[in-house]
């Protein structure tokens, strides 16, 4: 969709888009403010496009940037390598880019963000015997595939930035599986970390973003009414790491803190905590 | 959908209830809502701004639209906009003001959502000139509780429009709204303050000159005698850009960033006393004396947002907003009985507002009618209060007034039935469309909305 008439100084034009795969989660749509208040050209995806299309909308109308949608779904079978999904985004960049029509022949985004996740407690997996694979598969798998097609598209400074968990530092047993996917979430991530040549200084920043419990259609009933933070604040932590090019930020900030304690509690004791 | 079982209440925390919360991530939660045989019934909730127990539903669920706040589309040369029922009046004029364009019609928050504007068919200032927020409105689509949806024009299912303009939520579940809005070339307004001696000098003023298009009279509730209803007028226009000077006239639409403070905890229930109010009020009466001022447009129509939480200054045991509108003919004299019955009780409306309404509104449950508008508020002192309600609804109903279901949780069906002539017809509407009743509220049981 392209923005109306700019009221005031077209921001808009010279910018790299930004990719947020995951629109429809909370944070992800508050990341995806952070950067259209910035001025980048914003490509959003959803599993189903049409679910990305209201946000898409009012992203261009309150922020004034271009803004597209493009089907993506974590689940096998995992498309973000194939021909076909590389051409749907080369026609998604496009569409956001200034140059109107005529497609780049190397697509350049200023960043990534990945946002999409799934949730489960250890009651639902043992209810759902495929939750436990689906959630490794969603939250960690799918990402290290989406991160090996889109990072060599980011311009060395830029950034990718994922959402995993304060869970993933240290697995609680209520719930083990999340934590679990987090953790290996984790680990990718540092894998794809370790493969960039030339170190953090001349490629793009990776940053894990740690939040603690948010309150998101994700978590609702879940976490208590207001014991989650704001997925504004999660952004705007999220966002001040990015800029810094941390490998990690936990947020709200305290709780680097309780993690830095909960990771020193001896097993026996740990899994014995009301947690 | 998951949900949280939470004590909620309006922004005036009277009454507290019980409700299964359930947040819409998307418009098609609620066709799952009325089908989810868990959900015994079910109302929309916006912000929670309004007072009372309109948005609440004892016992059974509510669906908070928060997170349905997009901005849909928005044409900047004709002046319309299309939105998700959860946006906030307060991100809908970031969004359009830039671009030269205001809300035809808003309440005293800005923090209000669009669906619940449509839900209470809210006023504001400009009442008597421009109508209420059904005015602004050019259509909406509707989610009826049979899982239809319907786009709802006041050519296009009438009954389904006038119904839910002003239905408090009891029609079904609004999945988006088109405004009209105004055009601005500015977000200052000119205003102009005029003191007067007492609440005569109010009416006298305000019918002298109809013509502002904002204008509502702040009045101290605590003087008395001759200088009863002592207050100041004030009125304002849309400030034209070639008229401002400094900062303002060289970014004339898009003022900086106001500076909000938060009442971080509830006060004790004394700290509004009628000794401190009065020092207040005598301090309000003498800053504005007669004169002009050029404002912002927020703190001009929403100065309480100024203080986050503010009404934790009620204490925990909140406050009760208490709105009547009494017509032309003997309504000044009912007015003026309302202010001596409130002085005459002993007790004290801290905040306190008059304001002259335009024609009437034609959304079956619209408050509106042409008269005067008095909104009190009133810190709850529990059975005392209920004493003063009382009396304030005969007064009210004596003079063939209403009072305004959005700031209401004490009127039974009786004397709604008497204040709102189409409620049979509305309650028609409901067996018709919800024969279950799964939409249902708390102020649909007290007001006897579910019954024939």
């Amino acid at each position: 969709m392209k923005p109306p008439p700019p009221p005031a100084a077209d921001h808009a034009t010279a910018k790299a888009p930004v990719l947020i795969a995951g629109i429809t989660s909370a944070i992800g749509r508050a990341l995806a403010e952070v950067w259209a208040l910035r001025g980048h050209p914003l490509i959003l995806t959803a599993r189903q496009p049409a679910d990305a299309a209201s946000t898409a909308a009012d992203l261009t109308l309150r922020f004034g940037v271009p803004t597209t949608t493009l089907a993506y779904d974590a689940e096998p079978p995992g498309l973000a390598g194939t021909a076909g999904w590389q051409a749907a985004f080369h026609q998604a960049h496009a569409a956001v880019s200034p140059n109107d029509g005529a497609t780049p022949a190397t697509p350049v985004l200023h960043g990534v963000v990945v946002a999409f996740g799934l949730f489960g407690r250890t009651l639902e997996v043992t209810q759902d015997p495929t939750l436990h694979a689906r959630m490794q598969r969603i939250n960690a798998h799918a990402v290290d595939e989406l991160l090996a097609a889109l990072l060599p598209r980011v311009a060395p400074t830029g950034f990718a930035a994922v959402v995993s968990s304060v869970a993933g530092d240290r697995p609680r047993p209520s719930l083990q599986s999340y934590a679990e996917s987090k953790q290996t979430l984790n680990t990718l991530l540092a894998r794809h970390r370790a493969g960039q040549t030339g170190g953090p200084a001349r490629g793009p920043t990776i940053t894990i973003i740690k939040p603690g419990p948010v309150e998101t259609p994700m978590t609702w009933g879940i976490v208590p009414p207001g014991k989650g933070a704001p997925p504004a604040r999660i952004a705007r932590d999220a966002a001040a790491a990015i800029d810094a090019r941390r490998s990690a930020v936990y947020t709200p900030f305290h709780w680097r803190y309780v993690m830095g304690i909960l990771r020193l509690v001896p097993g026996p004791i740990y899994r014995r905590l009301p947690i | 959908m998951r949900h949280a079982d939470l004590t909620l209440s309006g922004v005036n925390f009277v009454p507290r209830q019980r409700c299964a919360v359930y947040r819409p991530a998307r418009p098609a939660d609620h066709a799952a809502l009325l089908q989810n045989p868990a959900v015994t019934s079910v109302v929309a909730r916006g912000a929670g701004r309004s007072y009372g127990d309109a948005a609440l539903n004892q016992n059974a669920a509510v669906a908070e639209q928060v997170w349905l706040d997009r901005l849909l589309a928005f044409d900047t040369a004709a002046g319309t906009a299309t939105c998700e029922p959860g946006l906030t009046l307060e991100r809908l004029i970031a969004a359009v003001l830039p671009h030269g364009w205001f809300p035809k019609s808003t309440p005293g928050t800005q923090l209000a959502t669009v669906g619940g504007c449509v839900a209470a068919d809210v006023h504001g200032k400009n009442h008597h000139v421009d109508g209420g927020f059904a005015e602004s409105v050019v259509a909406f689509d509707l989610l009826t509780p049979d899982g239809l949806t319907h786009t709802c024009r006041p050519d296009t299912n009438p009954d389904l429009y006038w119904s839910t303009l002003g239905g408090m939520g009891l029609t079904g579940f609004i999945q988006r709204v088109t405004l009209q809005l105004k055009p601005v070339t500015s977000a200052y307004l000119d205003v102009r303050y005029r003191q007067t001696a007492n609440v005569h000098g109010l009416f006298d003023a305000f019918e002298a000159d109809p013509t502002p298009t904002y204008s509502v009279a702040w009045l101290d509730c605590l003087a008395t005698g001759d200088r009863l209803g002592r207050g100041v007028l004030i009125e304002g226009e849309h400030a034209a850009a070639d008229t401002l000077t400094g900062p303002a006239a060289r970014a004339p639409l898009t003022p900086p960033p106001r500076r909000v403070v938060t009442l971080p905890v509830h006060l004790p229930g004394f700290a509004l006393n009628r000794l401190s109010v009065k020092a207040f009020n005598a301090a309000y009466y003498r800053k504005h004396a007669s004169g002009t001022a050029v404002e912002r447009y927020d703190a001009f129509f929403y100065p309480l947002d100024a203080v986050r939480h503010w009404m934790r200054g009620y204490g925990r045991r909140g406050f009760v907003q208490y709105q009547t509108v009494l017509p032309d003919d003997g309504g000044r004299e009912g007015i003026v009985k309302q202010l001596q019955t409130i002085a005459a009780s002993g007790q004290s409306s801290f905040l306190s507002v008059l304001k002259r309404f335009g024609a009437q509104s034609r959304g079956w449950l619209s408050f509106p009618h042409p008269g005067y508008t008095l909104a009190l508020d009133l810190p709850n002192r529990g059975s005392r209060l209920h004493r003063l309600i009382r009396e304030l609804d005969a007064i009210t109903l004596d003079h063939g007034g209403r009072v305004y279901l959005a700031k209401d949780s004490f009127l039974q069906r009786p004397a709604f039935d008497r204040m709102y002539p189409h409620a049979d017809r509305f309650r028609a509407l409901r067996q018709h469309i919800d024969p279950d009743r799964r939409i249902n509220s708390s102020l649909a049981r007290r007001l006897g909305l579910n019954g024939a």
